[in-house]
């Protein structure tokens, strides 16, 4: 019983010298007005404006370009409509010391609403042995608008350019421009083949089949609606082909055997389409499109000039991106922040070997009628769970 | 951790000052005493004794005072580095430096090159081309195929030192009375060489027994070893075993390396009429193992492990006949047969990664069924090698003078036989390490052996001028031939000339003598057995889709072979000169040495690309196919300057100062055009662009490595408390390295649909799949970049406890001067870089009895 009273005692103690510090401490406060700046758009209305306090990791928001936060470093984005098409704008890392205007540029969200990356699994899994296998890798993509879709077109696209190792790209950012890709697979089609319906998905595998023969721990992936298939130059390291499963148009890739999605998680991937009426040949026949950057890698040994060529995506392309880097070493967006203001991981380290069997998933908006709408505000730090089991079929109906 | 490193290095430094002031204070205490007891004659005889035996003792390497650069290792130097391998005698060649002990890798020997920054297989000609000579008789290792060819990237990679030369590793040095290392021009005796000669002598004298037992952090050394003489000495048997187990970490018995070495050596002397008849016969075992292991305790990949298991037995006979009376001939005939048994076995449990895969094990040209893989299954893999070499020398020496020069000329012929008994690669096909690998087995016995024939002629001339002014001079010329090979190969039965010649100038005065000389000469290295007769390469190419089901286990597949033999491969060939001078002045050694090496046809792979076209299920393809060929495409190029400066002891202080260092610049580059698929894409616009355009590219891909060093070492010898001390400072002033500028753009491309190279004009610049084929190189990537001094203190100790025991102890970077330095980074601003050291020890005893 004696005890038990000390205990009290402390806590009040407690309370109280916490109560008094909460007193005592003089929060300083400032006003920071924001200026949208949104080519050709007449009206700006239902504004929503978050402040993410990025030390404290809190959240302010508002209703109007001005909000009063205590003074630190914030991210600053604006969800709004403009024109009564959802814009938004984004800006990271501000300095928030006393009244401030902040200038930011907004842009539509998702030119081609409607697709959305949904899950992505990139990691592979272990065996019941303890070994890799990687086969089994899958991207789920889904229909997240209102209205029935074509996927046909669509092209899968993974960053060339590495989220661990930043560039310092100087005088040749393109990022506000373009996306630098090293792979892309399309889906076949003549714009009316292949139609989802909202809220329903495409599981695009790998390896269209029953992975669980080869590993335990792995799925049936032969129901996917899509894989990619490589040719490969030698017989020793064979793609597998189902016959039954539709195989995406290899338009390019870095390698000439099997694509293998970036397995710890270093690239960002996305889903682009060409406009109406560029075909494949004459996209890489476009010089613009083949772009020579410089670029110097720090290191802790120095400086490294170096040159680099990629084939780009215009961003106005891009009907979705999600940037991939694993939480502890992500040093920078491999595309513009105004595609994706932020990252998905599935472990806080690329060899992470607990990342195995983890995917990405988006986070459920609203369901209706059965029906999900996926949140989809162009930030995957947000619109993402991390580091979930995989589950291909999860947004299955 | 830093501070615990720091308090460590504080104790051994007041250590061994206090055994400096003590010794120090011995030493100087000893003199007045002996002034006061004899008289003052005896006490200039006793002074004078003392001077002349530790002059003898050299604990460095010695700057042979020749007409060709070379340093001379003795025994006493040896004992006093404690080495575990021959490796760690290295140190002592001008810019050699402290490295410690790496047991678990191949050490291949690098002369003359500035070390910093790795060098790629590329370049190993260089190592290839430094022959070992133990006593008399060259080490072969051009039948050497001990690798595991599916798994370049696993155990066996930094453990093979095959088209590398000698591992030496399995080289101990206990037995070694004096090495000499040939950095210069050999004498035209040596063949098969291009960059250097390390002649090692063993001991073939009585000794008492001895017996050293050395250990430092990752390794254990034991050696027992006597010399016995009778009749006279005109009987010697001597004979040694060393024992050797080496850890990769301490505190991992799991992946080690063990050798044993053991010899026999015997000398006997006859006196037969007006002969003099000396025969030695050398047997000798070396065995070592190279293991790596996975935790048994650890769930998983418990089956992997890996052992290279090396077996030398070595017969060595020398017979030499002179005059007893006159010196006029000398007839020596030396013959060697050296047998291995080499074995690695490597198991590994594979599980697919990928769903499926078949199992290629095709060994026909064309189409053929094959099984796919199970999903999981446990890999045995076996290379057996069985060389054999032989080596068989009659020679003979004559001595005359013609008008006023002494002569000594000597002749000989030489036959290398080299040939691998093995079986090779043993494998299950079905069942391989590596999967994806479309490699086959091949018995090494069905490889044709090398038969090389050499001669070689050489005199040495000295000519005493004047008084005060003579001149020596050796000229040689040694031809080397490959024999039997077949006429299809360019190399066979040529012979290929190594002229030499070294000219020196002496100016001798009563104190001492100054020289000057210059050297030239060609040398030669055949290529080996594997770069002459190179394994058969299977193209396999997919005919059928995987089936999916899973009762479907086979596939069709496609299977072209190509031979990727060289036929027109030429020895490599290096030619080297150098400068020399110097001064031997009562007893103070000064030798500077300017050299420069060029051999531009090094061996190398270099790809090679063919259109293939080949129908299945009557659809015709074409494709290009790349596979790699031992070229002559390599091209190293080295020079320096070298010195050494050594001083007499000096008696006060009972010490030696030696100074040497070395300015090292080398170039690696290709020296032939090549074709290059580095930053070619895979797939553009679905077509895959490697498999139907290749450029050709002319460019100088490769790297420039430069050093500058200096090893300052003071070693004091008391021999009156049996002690050697020596502080070396080591320090290297600065090392640098650049990448070589690069021209990416192609000069012609290779098309799969004729097999025809292109020109890369303008039309294929604009075109969306040939545009490819430039490669962009940032010129930022060919600036030269600088690391500056790093300096260390290395530590060593000898001293005898009784007649019988010495103990010894080595502390390498007991202390380290690394200044921070900036270089640039991101902007225009400057990264600092931090460097650090940590010490290494080791200890060992010795007991002669």
């Amino acid at each position: 019983m004696k005890v038990k009273s000390l205990k009290w005692i402390v806590f009040a103690l407690f309370a109280m010298l916490i109560v008094a510090c909460e007193k005592n401490a003089v929060v300083n406060t400032a006003q920071v007005t924001v200026v949208l700046h949104a080519d050709g758009i007449q009206e700006v209305t239902e504004i929503e404006l978050k402040a993410h306090d990025i030390n404290m990791n809190k959240d302010y928001s508002n209703s109007a370009l001005m909000i009063t936060v205590p003074v630190g470093y914030y991210d600053l984005s604006v969800h709004a409509l403009g024109d009564g098409q959802a814009i938004r704008a984004y800006k990271r890392g501000i300095k928030v010391e006393h009244d401030c205007t902040i200038e930011m540029e907004a842009s539509f969200v998702s030119g081609d609403a409607g697709f959305v990356l949904a899950e992505i699994f990139f990691a592979g899994t272990e065996t019941p042995e303890g070994k890799r296998y990687i086969g089994d890798k899958y991207f789920v993509l889904f229909n997240n608008a209102a209205d029935t879709l074509s996927a046909d077109g669509l092209i899968l696209i993974e960053a060339d350019l590495n989220s661990v190792q930043k560039y310092d790209l100087g005088d040749h950012d393109f990022r506000d421009r373009y996306f630098a890709i090293d792979a892309m697979y399309r889906i076949p089609g003549d714009g009316n083949t292949y139609r989802v319906a909202p809220g329903q998905m495409i599981l695009i595998a790998d390896n269209a089949m029953d992975h669980t023969a080869a590993n335990a721990n792995s799925f049936d992936l032969s129901t996917a609606d899509f894989e990619w298939y490589d040719v490969s130059s030698s017989a020793g390291a064979t793609d597998v082909d189902n016959p039954d499963v539709t195989n995406l148009d290899k338009l390019y890739c870095y390698t000439q055997t099997i694509w293998v999605p970036h397995n710890q998680g270093h690239k960002s991937f996305g889903l682009a389409r060409f406009p109406e009426g560029l075909t494949a040949e004459q996209y890489f026949a476009t010089d613009s499109l083949y772009v020579k950057y410089d670029y110097e890698v720090v290191t802790s040994a120095g400086t490294f000039s170096q040159s680099r060529k990629s084939y780009m995506i215009p961003n106005e392309w891009i009907v979705d991106m999600v940037n991939m880097a694993p939480s502890e070493t992500f040093q920078w967006l491999t595309s513009s922040d105004k595609l994706d203001a932020g990252y998905a991981y599935v472990a806080p380290t690329g060899s992470d070997v607990t990342r195995f069997g983890k995917a990405v998933r988006r986070k459920t908006k609203v369901t209706l009628n059965g029906v999900r709408t996926l949140q989809d505000t162009n930030n995957s730090s947000d619109d993402f769970e991390m580091g979930v089991p995989a589950n291909p079929f999860y947004f299955k109906n | 951790m830093k501070g615990e490193r720091l308090k460590v290095k504080g104790i051994l430094i007041l250590f061994f000052l206090s055994i400096f002031i003590f010794q120090f204070s011995i030493c100087s205490a000893a003199r007045p005493d002996s002034l006061r007891l004899d008289s003052a004659q005896q006490a200039l005889l006793d002074s004078l004794e003392r001077m002349f035996t530790i002059q003898e003792v050299v604990v460095t390497a010695e700057e042979k005072i020749e007409r060709s650069s070379a340093s001379v290792i003795n025994k006493e130097a040896m004992q006093h580095i404690q080495p575990s391998s021959f490796t760690d005698i290295l140190q002592t060649l001008p810019g050699g430096t402290t490295k410690d002990p790496n047991l678990t890798n191949a050490n291949t020997i690098r002369l003359r090159e500035a070390t910093n920054g790795s060098t790629s297989g590329e370049y190993d000609a260089s190592s290839l081309g430094t022959s070992f000579v133990i006593d008399g008789a060259p080490v072969s290792t051009d039948a050497n195929m001990q690798y595991v060819q599916s798994d370049v990237s696993g155990a066996d990679a930094k453990r093979n030192s095959v088209g590398a030369g000698v591992d030496m590793r399995t080289i101990s040095t206990d037995d070694i009375e004096k090495v000499e290392i040939i950095r210069g021009i050999a004498g035209a005796e040596y063949g098969d060489v291009t960059s250097g000669v390390v002649k090692i002598e063993r001991t073939s004298k009585p000794t008492p027994w001895r017996a050293r037992f050395k250990a430092d952090g990752f390794s254990k050394l034991l050696f027992f070893g006597k010399g016995l003489g009778w009749n006279n000495e005109n009987t010697v048997l001597n004979f040694g075993l060393d024992y050797l187990n080496a850890k990769a970490d301490p505190t991992n018995t799991l992946e080690n390396y063990q050798r044993i070495t053991g010899s026999v050596r015997l000398q006997q002397k006859w006196e037969v009429g007006n002969l003099r008849i000396r025969w030695q016969s050398h047997l000798d075992y070396t065995g070592s193992i190279d293991n790596e292991k996975i935790d048994p305790d650890i769930h998983r990949n418990r089956e992997d492990s890996y052992s290279s298991e090396y077996h030398k037995l070595s017969w060595n006979n020398t017979l030499r006949l002179r005059q007893a009376d006159a010196h006029w001939w000398c007839f020596c005939v030396q013959a060697n047969v050296s047998g291995e048994m080499d074995r690695i076995r490597q198991t590994r449990f594979v599980q697919l990664t990928t769903p499926k895969n078949p199992a290629i094990d095709n060994m026909q040209e064309g189409e053929a069924t094959v099984r796919l893989l199970p999903y999981k299954y446990v890999a045995n893999h076996e290379v057996e090698g069985l060389p054999l070499n032989v080596f068989v020398r009659p020679k003979a020496e004559f001595f005359f003078d013609t008008w006023k020069l002494e002569h000594q000329v000597s002749a000989g012929v030489e036959w290398r036989y080299t040939k691998n008994f093995g079986r090779g690669q043993i494998y299950d096909l079905s069942r391989p390490l590596n999967y994806s690998s479309t490699l086959r087995p091949r018995a090494y016995y069905d490889i044709p052996a090398s038969n090389q024939l050499a001669w070689y002629i050489q005199d040495d001339i000295s000519f005493p001028i004047h008084e005060h002014f003579g001149l020596d001079l050796n000229i040689g010329l040694r031809g080397t031939s490959l024999l039997g090979l077949g006429s299809q190969y360019a190399i066979d039965g040529k012979c290929y000339l190594d002229p030499r010649a070294n000219i020196g100038l002496n100016f001798p005065f009563s104190k001492g003598k100054f020289y000057v000389a210059a050297a030239i000469g060609q040398h030669t290295k055949m290529p080996t057995l594997l770069q002459l007769s190179p394994n058969l390469l299977y193209m396999d190419m997919q005919a059928t889709d995987i089936p999916i089901a899973p009762t479907d286990t086979t596939m069709q597949i496609y299977t072209h072979i190509v031979n990727p033999t060289n036929y027109e491969l030429q020895p490599a060939r290096n030619l080297k000169w150098e400068v020399r001078a110097g001064f031997d002045i009562n007893k103070h050694k000064l030798s500077i040495t300017y050299f420069e090496e060029d051999m531009r046809n090094a061996f190398r792979g270099l790809m090679q690309v063919e259109a293939f076209n080949y129908t299945i299920a009557d659809n015709a393809y074409d494709r290009l196919l790349t596979y790699s060929t031992t070229s002559n495409g390599s091209r190293i190029y080295k020079q320096g300057v070298e010195w050494q400066y050594q001083s007499p002891r000096i008696p006060a202080i009972c010490t030696r100062f030696t100074l040497n260092g070395a300015w090292l610049r080398t170039v690696y580059s290709n020296s032939e055009r090549m074709y290059s698929t580095e930053k070619s894409p895979g797939v553009v616009n679905g077509i895959n662009v490697q498999d139907h355009y290749i450029g050709l590219y002319n460019w100088t891909e490769g790297y420039i490595r430069e050093s500058l060093n200096s090893n300052l070492v003071a070693d004091v010898y008391i021999q009156r408390i049996g002690l050697t001390v020596s502080a070396t400072l080591e320090t290297t002033v600065y090392t640098a390295s650049k990448t070589l500028e690069k021209n990416g753009r192609p000069e012609a491309y290779i098309s799969s649909k004729d097999g025809q190279l292109h020109p890369y004009d303008i039309a294929a610049e604009q075109d969306p799949i040939l545009r490819t084929l430039i490669f962009d190189y940032n010129s930022g990537l060919f600036i030269r970049r600088t690391v500056p001094f790093e300096g260390y203190l290395n530590l060593r100790v000898q001293k005898s406890i009784t007649k019988y025991a010495t103990i010894a102890l080595y502390v390498n970077r007991l202390l380290d001067i690394l200044p921070d330095y900036q270089v640039s980074g991101a902007n225009g601003s400057l990264v600092t870089i931090h460097r650090t050291a940590s010490p290494y020890f080791g200890m060992e005893i010795n007991l002669s009895i």
